[in-house]
Order: C-alpha cells, then sequence, then structure tokens
C-alpha cells in the first residue's frame, strides 16, 4: 500500500484579532498592519522559506501556487499569489488576498472566545512531499494532540514571543527537523 | 476556486460512512459500472483505518496526529472504537438464515448429527458487543439472494431506533432476537450500536430478487450516478461536450465521440426503460490511448459494448434497440426495417460491421451531430 503523503514545510502563524477583521471585512485594517488584502510577514526569514511552496515564478517579485484546504470532506483549492519586498516595504513580504483561502476562515466570536479562554488560534500552511500545499487552522489547546516535533516547536516560539506581538514560525522536515 | 473529492477514497465513500454512522445500515445502488463495488472497498479502508492517522489531517482538531489518536467528530462510526472489523459476505440464491444468521447443519458421521453455524452477522454483533468492538458488515449483491429470508427475525432488530444504546443494555425500543450459542441453546441479544451493515445492489439486473419496502425502509439509500465527468476526466477531455469534426483528427475527438454516443444511448435507455438500465461510466474506462489508430480501435470495442448492452436492455424490443443506438440518424449506417413474418411486418435491425473505418462516423451519428456536408 502506498504511504500518505508527509509534511516537509509548515509555516505558521498566529491569527490575531486584526487578521480575523481583515478576513471578515476584505479591507484595510491598520491594527493588523494594513495591506488591504494581504498577509504580510517579515521577508527575512520567511519569504525564502515560502518559496518553495509558490513554484510558479512570474516575475522578480510574483510567485504563485495552488492552495487546498478541506471542510466536511470536500476539498478546495484557490492560486495563491506570494510577493516579494518592494523599495517602499523592504522587510516585508505577503500573502496576496489571503481572504481566499477559506482554510483559515476563523468567525470574530469563536476567535474571542478562544482568546478569552487564553488559547491561541494559529493559520498553517503545510507542504506535503508530493508538493501539495494545504491551509488549515489550529488551535493552541489542541496542540496536546500533535507530533512533538510540531508541538515542540510552536511551544518554542510561544515562549520566545511578546504577548502583544504574533507568533510565527517555520519547520523544515526534510532531514530531521529544523524549526526556524 | 474548484471542488473536488479529496484525494484518497472517493466523496461517495465518506458519504457513505457519515451515513452509516447516522442511520446504522446504508443500501448502495446503482446502474452498472458505476463504482459500487470500489466504493465497498473505499468504506471498508476508511472503516477499518483507525489507529493509523495521516500523517498530515488537512481537517479536525490536529494537523499532525499522534500515532493512535482518533478525531473526534469525525465522520468515521463509532471513532472510540480501537478493535475495528469488516465482514464482507455476498448474497445469491441459495443464500439462508443458517448462513448469514446462525442455524444447525447436518454434520456427516456415525448416526444424525447437527452441528451450530454461527453465520458473519452473529460474529460481527459478538465483535460489536465487546467493549472495544465496532463491526461492518458489507453484503454485495443483497438482492441477488432472498434477503428477508437471511435476515430472518433480525429484520425489526437492525432498525437504527431498535438497537442497543451504546453501553450495550436495552431501551424500550429495542427489539430483542434470539441466537444459538456453541452448545445449541438459545441466547437472547439486542442488536449493538456499534455493528454497521452495508449492503448494495444493481437494480437492473434481470436475475435478481426483488427486495420489499419493509425491507428496504431499514436502510438509508445512497445511488451511485452514472457519471459523465468522471469518464471526461478519464479521458482528458474538455467538462463540457466539444463539436465533433467531421473526421477524427486526434484522440481527443475519437474520445469526445465515445463519450458523447455513450450520453446519447443513455438518454435513451433512460427513457425506454429507467435509469438503473444506463451503462456506467465504468464500463468505458480503458487506458486512454495516445495514438488515434489505437483509440479507434478501442473505440470499436467500446461501441460493441454499448450496442451489446442496449441489446440485452431492449431485448426483445428491436425498435427500441434501433432508437438507442441512433439508427434514426441521417447519417446513421444501422437501418431499421420490416419484414413479413409469417404474413406480419416485424422489425429488423440491419446492421453493419462496424471497424475502424467507420465507427468515428457511428459514434458521430449516434451522439446526433449533424451528416458531414457533401463533398
Amino acid at each position: 500500500m502506498a504511504q500518505p503523503p508527509r509534511p516537509v514545510r509548515v509555516f505558521f502563524k498566529e491569527i490575531k484579532k486584526g487578521d480575523v477583521l481583515k478576513f471578515a471585512t476584505q479591507s484595510n485594517i491598520a491594527m493588523s498592519g494594513g495591506g488591504a488584502r494581504d498577509l504580510r510577514f517579515p521577508v527575512v526569514p520567511f519569504h525564502a522559506l515560502l518559496a518553495p511552496m509558490f513554484p510558479h515564478q512570474d516575475g522578480p517579485r510574483r510567485r504563485r501556487g495552488i492552495v487546498r484546504w478541506a471542510a466536511a470532506n470536500v476539498t478546495s483549492s484557490a492560486e495563491v499569489v506570494l510577493w516579494g519586498p518592494t523599495k517602499a516595504r523592504p522587510r516585508e513580504a505577503r500573502i496576496g488576498r489571503f481572504y481566499e483561502i477559506d482554510g483559515w476562515k476563523v468567525d470574530a466570536q469563536s476567535h474571542a472566545a478562544e482568546i478569552g479562554a487564553g488559547s491561541r488560534w494559529f493559520a498553517l500552511l503545510v507542504q506535503l512531499n508530493n508538493n501539495e500545499v494545504w491551509a488549515r487552522t489550529l488551535k493552541e489547546r489542541d496542540l496536546g494532540g500533535e507530533q512533538a516535533w510540531f508541538a515542540d516547536c510552536v511551544r518554542e516560539k510561544i515562549n520566545e514571543t511578546r504577548p502583544t506581538r504574533s507568533v510565527w514560525g517555520f519547520i523544515a522536515k526534510d532531514n530531521g527537523v529544523i524549526c526556524i | 476556486m474548484s471542488t473536488t473529492a479529496d484525494g484518497g477514497a472517493s466523496l461517495h465513500a465518506h458519504q457513505i460512512l457519515r451515513s452509516l454512522k447516522q442511520k446504522h445500515n446504508v443500501l448502495v445502488s446503482g446502474a452498472p459500472a458505476t463504482g459500487k463495488t470500489r466504493v465497498l472497498t473505499e468504506v471498508n479502508d476508511l472503516f477499518a483505518g483507525v489507529g493509523s492517522p495521516p500523517p498530515f489531517a488537512p481537517a479536525g482538531p490536529n494537523a499532525f496526529p499522534v500515532e493512535g489518536a482518533v478525531q473526534p467528530g469525525s465522520e468515521l462510526p463509532s471513532p472510540t472504537k480501537t478493535k475495528r472489523r469488516v465482514w464482507w459476505v455476498t448474497f445469491h440464491q441459495g443464500t439462508k438464515y443458517r448462513d448469514f444468521v446462525c442455524g444447525l447443519r447436518p454434520r456427516v458421521g456415525k448416526g444424525v448429527e447437527f452441528e451450530v453455524v454461527v453465520g458473519p452477522l452473529v460474529d460481527a454483533i459478538i465483535h460489536a458487543s465487546s467493549p472495544d468492538g465496532a463491526s461492518l458488515v458489507i453484503i454485495d449483491e443483497i438482492n441477488r439472494g432472498p434477503a428477508v429470508l437471511a435476515f430472518g427475525q433480525l429484520i425489526g432488530a437492525i432498525e437504527s431506533s431498535k438497537r442497543a444504546a451504546p453501553d450495550g443494555t436495552a431501551t424500550r425500543e429495542s427489539v430483542p432476537f434470539d441466537i444459538l450459542t456453541p452448545d445449541g441453546k438459545t441466547e437472547t441479544r439486542y442488536m449493538p450500536a456499534d455493528l454497521y451493515i452495508l449492503a448494495a445492489m444493481n437494480e437492473a439486473d434481470t436475475s435478481i430478487e426483488p427486495l420489499d419496502v419493509a425491507f428496504r425502509r431499514r436502510f438509508a439509500p445512497y445511488v451511485l450516478p452514472v457519471d459523465e465527468s468522471l469518464l471526461r476526466a478519464w479521458f482528458g477531455l474538455p467538462t463540457t461536450p466539444a463539436t465533433l469534426p467531421t473526421a477524427a483528427a486526434a484522440v481527443t475527438d475519437v474520445y469526445e465521440g465515445l463519450v458523447q454516443a455513450w450520453v446519447a444511448v443513455n438518454r435513451t435507455i433512460e427513457l425506454g426503460r429507467g435509469r438503473e438500465f444506463q451503462l456506467g461510466h465504468g464500463a468505458l474506462m480503458l487506458k486512454p490511448q495516445t495514438e488515434t489508430s489505437l483509440a479507434l480501435l478501442d473505440a470499436v470495442e467500446l461501441w460493441a459494448t454499448l450496442v451489446a448492452h442496449a441489446r440485452e436492455v431492449f431485448f426483445g424490443d428491436t425498435p427500441g434497440l434501433a432508437e438507442a443506438i441512433g439508427a434514426d440518424q441521417a447519417a446513421s449506417p444501422y437501418r431499421l426495417e420490416e419484414e413479413l413474418f409469417g404474413g406480419t411486418p416485424a422489425p429488423r435491425l440491419v446492421e453493419p460491421k462496424i471497424d475502424v473505418t467507420n465507427v468515428y462516423a457511428v459514434l458521430r451519428s449516434a451522439a446526433g451531430a449533424p451528416p458531414p456536408a457533401p463533398a
């Protein structure tokens, strides 16, 4: 029997209130760093790490790839663009129109309740060894059911990050496990 | 954005699994070659697959589940049960209550002796009654045997609302039944909540036993459709029908003609006999060719399959057969004629020899494409 595909790259980002509002309104929300339709993140180290998940390069700053997600046993997908830094924002990279990734959708009420209960909510982008890229969310309180290589890295990044900042991280799992 | 079944098992298998969880008993039906046995196998694998979670789960509370963890809230019936077994049974004309449930069987030896036979359903009941057990009984060709006779008094007990509570105790609605123990005594039982029955049948087959309404009512129906989109995807064709050229210049022209002819034949069968008599997409799924000449060779075989199916469906009805294969189309090489038989006009279908030189024209005309303009 064929082995099921295994994860080789995992990007995770804490979903903040501003991200939820961005998702809902698809408009410019200053409290999450602006960017009307984009998920912005530090160009170092994440842009280079995320690039293999978006294999089609259209130009020096633009890469795209298919992102999949599952809900109620139905798989959906969308083409998503990864943008490199600009002269105006040399320290930022971004995933364009991220609100089209329904696999990351979190409603504001559930998000507030989760935060109120002391649990963070994360958006994940997972690349498998068959090159498929999947989006999904994950609650901090469910980390106990995760394999150690993943749970330990997320916990490490939570401990390193000030409470007011968003928790980011990346796991490379080609050879061993590297938590960045 | 696109929406498809996820990788691995089909969307049908997931939906059937969810229906099993809710209703306990599911009856899968569909035209021949719609993938019934395949979907049974997929449900078998999904049901038995607990305890080895995938390295990555696109949905559920965990993304990278710990080995052996069960995903609560999933579609899996009895998700907390770790000892999961599946029984496969195929009904036939000789299937008896004794074979399927339990009974006495003569034993060859000195004098007259009998032994107790425990059938797969009782075996599954005993397993599902154990603390960690969950059972799935798969019955293929359920209407090829005397199903009501084979279930006997258990017909009432299998109903979802008539089962025992999850802890094994009887409720006010639970229906009791007796089984034979190996020492020949009778024992009263209730159908466990962790036992599921998945049956499949082909309603179009002429050599079948009809299922009575009371029996069918105890199963949630699930109909596997004839699916043109699957056949189009198989042959690498566009999702919607394309105009057929007058001559096949490429492999895709041949397959487009084949799919359109199949759709037209099935449409006539649906009108003349009923949807369940159509020919499923699986019957045409030969390995796609990359050369037109080889595709035409396959098309000859597949057109013969279509005609043979229509001949069986319209057995004794020559005009119906002629209609099904498009003999009325202007460009069709088939002709419906009348001859006198005992002084009475009788229909006769004149059939040409079909080979690679004319099969595309046959497909094209059966699909209802306009005849080529005269040279």
